[in-house]
């Protein structure tokens, strides 16, 4: 962002427009260069996490850490459940009905909760978070404990000049995360780029100053607890659809906290990439590893611990900042001090 | 212009404002002074919107804007700085600024959210009002600079150029010259002579009894919470009353 500052305007445009084209060119491309599903299926699920991940940044741009992010997209995938198996509608109208319920959700516990900031905000919303499972499970008629089996994949869609697109192979669920994805990130950078995500700026910055400019603190943070919640559910109603079952304890409170380690390892600094980059990373290394799922919470604590001490910029921090910055020793240094100074006490 | 009426604010059992009255009329530039705790700032922070008050009311231009939020305030028209450098440090001082410009939009947010030609527009005329505001204070060659690299006089400046970024028919200072040398202080008393000439209301919060003298039409003097005089600066500073709050209870001035 203000590192490019030495490229002209119109060069900066130019080069950003050809990059974005080149990048989804890229991305179409990928599942046909790849081949193997399995690796398409993780592509996918690195895509619904890099959202996720945005939505935590967009929250913690005004200056609220949320613990509830798992739940908002558990209501967006249970919602989207009910309306296509409950009430037989299409995924086509489940999609935007669920993500409407997620935002209406939103709202009403919003309102209550950005009333509080810091440790009050962090502790109510990972009472959300971590009621949320038991809610979910304890409404029978949503299938209780044990979830929703047989959800239908999105239904077939006909669009010119193509054959009929059924949802039932990897790719063409790829290429709709793909729009998801993107739908996503387009609406919330117009919003980052316009008056609303100044206002979200100065409030994250400084709440106190941004309201004595006028910034109504309360209704902008409600705001984007609403429109970070309404993503999440989103892309819960595809999660739905894309993995044809759902249970409570999908949406519960750790799937949050990965969610952070995504946004963190990439780095929180950057809206979109730092998210893409930490979910990727996070999606693919423990799987060339070929660790297991029990120790995957291990690894996760571990990686979390190490990259607050040694990298608190996240991965983006090692491109943007010249390479002599990165100085891993003096992390260790740090470590050493830190623990010299806790054997003393 | 501003009419204080038994302005009342408790924390716990002290009363930091006990039935203040007080006015501040239009054009003019009022000092605020009385020794360190005498409630000045809580005064501000009352009439700003930043604290409730427990009584009396406060009413600007005739209507009643007691209890309003800080960003209900600042769209009335009474625009306020803070004591200590209060900034975005981590933006440029051209965005400290224009972010500071929130009430000059005046497209609908759905134009807004979608980049219409109208609101990229008026960005970029809010952008350009920016840098106007930061030239009429001084600081339009810096800025490009982060915030958080200027010298403290400068950011004092920059926060009263954010101040003047809501369009303010009230300005309110809170100590504007403290921690300044005095170079520093003869210019911020220039800007504060030309802010009053461009019709904004002045009032100020200040230790410094010099730039007092120099700036303020009137002076309000407060000692534990209350008003203990009123009037001219000459004729305040023979006042036996506020001698006596000075010298006698408070040894650090």
């Amino acid at each position: 962002m203000a590192t490019q500052n030495w490229r002209s305007k119109k060069g900066l445009k130019h080069g950003r427009l050809s990059l974005i084209v080149v990048a989804v060119l890229i991305l179409a491309a990928l599942p046909f260069v790849i081949g193997s599903p399995y690796y398409v299926h993780l592509l996918i699920v690195a895509g619904m996490n890099a959202v996720l991940a945005m939505t935590f940044i967009m929250m913690l741009r005004t200056g609220l850490i949320s613990l509830g992010i798992a739940a908002f997209w558990g209501v967006g995938a249970y919602a989207s459940a009910a309306i296509v198996l409950k009430a037989g509608l299409s995924f086509w109208i489940a999609l935007p009905g669920a993500t409407i319920i997620t935002a209406l959700v939103a709202w009403g516990i919003g309102y209550v909760v950005v009333r509080n900031t810091g440790f009050s905000f962090i502790i109510l919303t990972s009472v959300i978070g971590m009621v949320a499972g038991l809610v979910f499970g304890n409404i029978t008629w949503l299938g209780g404990f044990p979830g929703i089996e047989y959800i239908p994949p999105p239904h077939q869609i006909s669009l010119p000049f193509l054959p009929p697109i059924l949802f039932i192979s990897k790719i063409p669920n790829y290429f709709l995360m793909l729009v998801l994805f993107f739908l996503v990130v387009i609406s919330f950078q117009a919003l980052y780029t316009s008056s609303t995500g100044r206002a979200w700026m100065a409030i994250g910055l400084n709440p106190h100053l941004a309201a004595s400019k006028g910034v109504n603190v309360l209704r902008y943070r409600l705001a984007a607890f609403v429109i970070a919640s309404a993503a999440a559910g989103l892309e819960g109603s595809f999660y739905a659809h894309y993995i044809g079952s759902i249970n409570p304890n999908a949406f519960n409170i750790f799937k949050t906290i990965n969610v952070q380690i995504f946004a963190i390892l990439g780095g929180v600094g950057s809206v979109f990439w730092g998210p893409v980059i930490g979910s990727l990373i996070m999606t693919f290394v423990p799987e060339w590893l070929r660790i297991a799922k029990e120790v995957e919470p291990i690894l996760t604590g571990v990686l979390l611990i190490l990259l607050v001490i040694f990298l608190p910029g996240g991965v983006l921090s090692l491109v943007n900042s010249r390479p002599r910055q990165w100085k891993p020793f003096a992390g260790i240094a740090r470590i050493a001090g830190f623990m010299r100074k806790s054997s003393t006490e | 212009m501003l009419e204080v009426r038994k302005l009342s604010k408790f924390f716990g059992g002290l009363a930091a404002l006990g039935e203040v009255d007080l006015d501040i009329l239009d054009g003019e530039v009022l000092g605020v002074i009385g020794p360190n705790g005498a409630g000045k700032t809580t005064f501000f922070n009352v009439v700003s919107g930043f604290y409730a008050p427990n009584a009396g009311t406060v009413r600007f231009n005739g209507v009643d804007i007691t209890g309003l939020k800080a960003h209900q305030v600042a769209q009335v028209g009474i625009s306020r700085t803070f004591q200590a450098a209060n900034l975005f440090m981590a933006l440029s001082v051209l965005d400290n600024v224009f972010y500071s410009l929130h009430l000059g939009y005046q497209t609908g947010i759905l134009k807004r959210f979608l980049h219409t030609r109208s609101a990229v527009d008026e960005s970029r005329r809010l952008k350009q009002n920016a840098a106007d505001i930061l030239e009429f204070m001084g600081l339009g060659s810096l800025k490009d600079e982060p915030a958080a690299k200027l010298t403290h006089g400068r950011q004092k400046v920059l926060g009263i150029c954010m101040a003047l970024a809501t369009d303010p028919k009230l300005l309110l200072l809170d100590e504007p010259f403290t921690g300044m040398n005095p170079a520093e202080i003869e210019t911020m008393v220039k800007l504060v002579h030309r802010i009053r000439d461009r019709g904004v209301t002045i009032a100020i919060v200040e230790h410094n009894m010099q730039a007092v003298a120099d700036l303020c039409d009137r002076v309000v003097v407060l000692n534990y919470g209350r008003k203990i005089a009123e009037g001219l600066h000459k004729q305040i500073v023979e006042d036996p009353v506020v001698i006596e709050a000075y010298l006698g209870k408070d040894e650090d001035q």
